[in-house]
C-alpha cells in the first residue's frame, strides 16, 4: 500500500510546458497542459485556473488560447486604474475581450462559454449576448460563413460546482460563499430567458442579413477581379 | 503513564516510517526499479507534452480552416468543403474526376459532342482542384469549337489562356482561336494570334510549324 502511494506520488506531473521553461521565465507564446493535478497560472492577468488534462496557448499577459479541457478565468468587473482590464481570448480564429469570471470548456471543434459574472466587451457582434448565469457554444464556421453557435441557455448550477470546487481550492475560496453570492445575480437573468432569446433569434436574422450581403459583395468583388485578370492576360496574349 | 505510552507509540511510528523509506531507498540502490520509475516519469512527461503539441497543431489546423472558409469565395458548397476540409483524401476525387474525364473522352471520339460537353461541364464544376483541368477544358473548348458554337468555344478558350497561358494544350486551342479568327474574316486577328503562337510556344516545334503554315494562308 505504501509502496502504492509512494510510487504514485513520486509519478505526479503538475504540468508540461512548450516551449520547455517558458511558463516559469514568462516568455510568450507559451503553451501550457495541466496533467495530474489542477493549475493555476500566475503569470497572467486576470488569473487563470485549469482543470487537470486542459491545455492552453498563452500569447501574452493578457492574452490566450484555449486549446483543450476546462479553464477558470477570474478576473473582475471593477476597474483597476483607468480601465478594466479585460483578456484577450482567441476562439475559433476570433478574438474576445472578456472581463470578470467565466468558465471556458473546449472539445474537438466546439467551445462552451459559461458566464459566471462577466462581461463580452470586444467582438459581441459575432456572438450572442450571454448574460451571467448563461452558457452558450461556438464552433466552426457552417455554409453560410458565420459563426456556428447555439442559443444561450441557463447553465446546470449543480455541476458547474462539481467543475469549479478543486479549481477553488487553488484560490483558496469557500465554494458555498461564491455561490451564494453569485447565484443572485443568476437568478435576475434566469427569470429574464425568453427576452434574451427573443433577442438571440432577433441577432441571428441580422448576422444571416450580414452574411448574405457580405457574400453577394464578395461575389461582385471576385468577379471583377477575375474581369481584370482576364483582361491582362487577353492583352498579354493578343497585343500586337 | 500514558504520556509515555503515547511517546512511545510516536517513536514506533517514526522508526517504522524511516525503516520503510531506508528500506525503499536501499531497494531504489540496488534494484532496477528506481531507474525504471525514472523512465516512466520520463515518458510520461514526452507523452504530455506530445498530447500539448496535438492539441496545438488540432488549433492552428482551425484556424486555418476557419480562415479558408471566411476568405473563401463561395461559389457552392461542396467547393467550400472541399477547401475547408482539405483532409478530404485526394484520390478519392481523383478517381471520380478521372472516370469522368475517360467517359468524356470516348464520347469526344464517338462525335458525341454534347454528351462529352455535359461530362465535361460536370467535371469542371464538380472537381475544381482535379488535375483533368486543364485537359477538360481543352476538348470542352474543341468539341464547341466541332458543333459550330464558336461564341462558347471563344469563351473557354479565354478561359485557357487566362488560367492555364504555358501549358500546350493552350497553344493548340489558340490554333482553334485563329481558324475561328479566319472563319470570321478578321485576318489581322488570326494573324496576331498565329504570331503569338510562335513567340510563347517556341519549345513547341510542331505547334509553331502549324501556326506559320495557317499564318501563311491567311488572306487579307
Amino acid at each position: 500500500m505504501i509502496y502504492i502511494f509512494l510510487s504514485f506520488f513520486s509519478m505526479a506531473l503538475s504540468h508540461v510546458e512548450f516551449p520547455e521553461g517558458c511558463l516559469t521565465q514568462a516568455e510568450f507564446p507559451c503553451s501550457v497542459r495541466a496533467v495530474d493535478q489542477d493549475l493555476q497560472i500566475q503569470k497572467t492577468f486576470p488569473k487563470l485556473f485549469l482543470q487537470k488534462q486542459s491545455s492552453i496557448l498563452l500569447q501574452s499577459q493578457e492574452s490566450f488560447k484555449p486549446l483543450e479541457g476546462v479553464i477558470w478565468l477570474q478576473g473582475n468587473l471593477e476597474s483597476k486604474g483607468d480601465r478594466v482590464i479585460a483578456q484577450k481570448v482567441g476562439l475559433l480564429g476570433f478574438e474576445f475581450e472578456l472581463t470578470g469570471e467565466w468558465l471556458i470548456e473546449a472539445t474537438g471543434s466546439q467551445i462552451k462559454l459559461q458566464n459566471l459574472q462577466g462581461e463580452i466587451v470586444k467582438g459581441s457582434k459575432s456572438i450572442f449576448a450571454i448574460p451571467a448565469g448563461f452558457e452558450n457554444w461556438i464552433s466552426l464556421v457552417n455554409s453560410k460563413g458565420i459563426l456556428s453557435q447555439g442559443i444561450p441557455k441557463p447553465f446546470d448550477t449543480a455541476e458547474l460546482i462539481k467543475a469549479l470546487k478543486p479549481l477553488m481550492k487553488l484560490s483558496n475560496m469557500s465554494a458555498v460563499e461564491w455561490q451564494e453570492n453569485k447565484k443572485l445575480i443568476w437568478k435576475v437573468n434566469q427569470k429574464q430567458a425568453s427576452e434574451i432569446y427573443r433577442q438571440a433569434i432577433e441577432q441571428t436574422e441580422d448576422l444571416q442579413a450580414q452574411a448574405i450581403s457580405r457574400r453577394e459583395e464578395k461575389i461582385k468583388r471576385t468577379a471583377q477581379e477575375k474581369q481584370k485578370i482576364r483582361e491582362l492576360f487577353r492583352l498579354r496574349a493578343f497585343a500586337p | 503513564m500514558r504520556g509515555n505510552s503515547s511517546f512511545f507509540i510516536i517513536f514506533c511510528l517514526i522508526l517504522t516510517l524511516g525503516l520503510v523509506q531506508a528500506y525503499q531507498a536501499f531497494e531504489n540502490y540496488f534494484s532496477a526499479r528506481g531507474e525504471l520509475q525514472l523512465q516512466q516519469t520520463l515518458l510520461k512527461k514526452n507523452l504530455e507534452q506530445e498530447k500539448l503539441k496535438t492539441a496545438l497543431v488540432a488549433n492552428q489546423f482551425q484556424d486555418f480552416r476557419q480562415s479558408i472558409a471566411q476568405n473563401f469565395p463561395e461559389s457552392s458548397y461542396e467547393e467550400r468543403n472541399l477547401l475547408s476540409a482539405i483532409r478530404i483524401p485526394a484520390q478519392e476525387k481523383n478517381l471520380n474526376s478521372q472516370s469522368l474525364m475517360a467517359g468524356a473522352k470516348a464520347d469526344f471520339r464517338d462525335k458525341n459532342y454534347t454528351s462529352a460537353i455535359a461530362k465535361l461541364n460536370h467535371l469542371l464544376k464538380k472537381y475544381p482542384a482535379s488535375s483533368a483541368q486543364v485537359e477538360a477544358r481543352f476538348l470542352l473548348a474543341e468539341s464547341y469549337f466541332l458543333l459550330g458554337e464558336l461564341d462558347s468555344a471563344i469563351e473557354n478558350i479565354d478561359l485557357m489562356t487566362a488560367r492555364y497561358p504555358d501549358h500546350p494544350l493552350t497553344g493548340h486551342i489558340l490554333l482553334r482561336l485563329g481558324q475561328i479568327y479566319e472563319a470570321r474574316r478578321r485576318p489581322a486577328e488570326a494573324r496576331s494570334v498565329y504570331h503569338m503562337i510562335q513567340e510563347n510556344f517556341k519549345d513547341q516545334s510542331s505547334l509553331v510549324l502549324q501556326s506559320k503554315k495557317n499564318e501563311g494562308r491567311v488572306e487579307d
